[in-house]
């Protein structure tokens, strides 16, 4: 019970015998009734000999009517009910609509990924959801979502580096100035590959206007060997 | 000849040829291979229309100058039988043209990071997926004589 928000309703069939000045103030002011532990202090009926908080009853949020999720532990679900034990609903302590997002990513469900992310008010929403959230969609496969949810983070929140980050790196390609043609040796190298590909597959290989200038196990050794980049096609034969 | 449409507006402003054939022995579907230029290599390329983004070869990542602070992790991502820890960069990308002009982009580039003991497909040079990659360009290809033809598309903006 320690550290819970508990409520208790005191029935009339418990509570028949009547209160002295003195108990009732020493309710009000401390919210807890203690008693002794002995049978004595309660004469009639017992109410038990525990500490009991007594707490205003709060109005039922909408969380706690809902069930318990398929994934929520065991030991979730004992304490959402042992903090509802006078009247037991289920409680969901976890931000549900993030959960539900998280289930489907770890599912690989990019269906119900988005299904799940319509279902969010993303304008109440800070940063730190906004970037778990494109982690999620990039987990669940939905890569447009995942797009959408940083262009919507940044722009609620615009001073926020990471967002940022996440905005550029999956925004749309952007088209760069357009560059003059830059090899005219392209035909000659498709030529050597499709005539001699197959004796080096597997292998990378230089070429420049269709001229084999070395063959590598790996690009950084055949680059060393070659000496330049310049005008030089490096690739797998195939 | 590069494309028009029939208002004589161009479709295309860039042609190359491709290689057309499979890009591992296990396969015998053939790709569209081009050639293609990331950072200050020029290397190849095939087409994956069904894909997301750049996928990089490994080997190719030193020569690529990237910043580790500019990458975003992402969860693994499938390619052909395996899945590959990876981060997401941007980076130049240069469609070369044989025909018209070259054509450059920015894409998402998806940096893998192999485990300890883990391999990359040998045969596999980078990918050019649709999403995040190729989705900003025309292109064409005529099979009768393996040229693959591109434009910017925001040039109809």
């Amino acid at each position: 019970m320690t550290g819970q928000t508990a409520s208790y309703t005191v029935r009339a069939s418990e509570f028949s015998r009547l209160l002295v000045a003195t108990e009732v103030v020493r309710i009000l002011q401390g919210g807890t009734w203690l008693t002794s532990g002995s049978l004595r202090d309660w004469p009639l009926f017992d109410l038990g000999t525990a500490a009991w908080p007594i707490v205003p009853q709060e109005p039922k949020k909408h969380w706690q009517s809902l069930p318990l999720h398929a994934d929520q532990t065991g030991a979730e679900a004992n304490l959402s009910r042992s903090t509802t034990y006078a009247s037991p609903t289920v409680v969901i302590g976890k931000d549900d609509h993030m959960e539900r997002l998280e289930i489907a990513a770890s599912r690989g469900d990019e269906r119900a990924f988005l299904d799940a992310q319509t279902a969010v008010n993303w304008a109440e929403r800070p940063a730190t959801d906004f970037l778990r959230a494109i982690h999620l969609a990039l987990a669940a496969g939905a890569h447009m979502a995942a797009r959408n949810l940083a262009t919507q983070g940044t722009a609620r929140y615009p001073d926020d580096p990471e967002l940022e980050k996440y905005a550029r790196v999956l925004a749309p390609p952007r088209m760069l100035p357009n560059s003059p043609r830059s090899n005219s040796g392209l035909r000659a190298n498709r030529d050597w590959l499709m005539a001699n590909g197959a004796k080096y597959r597997g292998q990378w290989v230089a070429l420049r206007q269709g001229e084999l200038l070395g063959v590598g196990d790996s690009l950084h050794a055949l680059i060393n060997e070659v000496g330049s980049t310049d005008g030089i096609l490096f690739t797998k034969a195939h | 000849m590069l494309l028009r449409f029939t208002d004589g507006e161009p479709f295309a402003t860039g042609a190359v040829p491709y290689v057309y054939r499979p890009v591992t022995d296990r396969e015998s579907s053939p790709r569209v291979i081009l050639d293609v230029r990331l950072g200050k290599i020029e290397t190849s390329a095939f087409l994956d229309t069904g894909g997301v983004y750049l996928f990089c070869s490994p080997e190719l990542v030193p020569s690529l100058d990237l910043d580790p602070r500019d990458g975003i992790p992402t969860q693994p991502l499938q390619l052909g039988r395996g899945r590959y820890e990876g981060v997401l960069h941007r980076i130049r990308l240069t469609i070369i043209a044989e025909e018209g002009d070259d054509l450059s982009i920015e894409p998402t580039v998806f940096i893998p990071r192999l485990e300890p003991g883990q391999e990359w497909p040998d045969e596999f040079p980078c990918i050019l997926g649709m999403q995040g990659c190729l989705e900003r360009l025309r292109f064409a290809i005529d099979p009768n004589d393996d040229t693959f033809y591109f434009g910017d598309l925001a040039q109809a903006d």
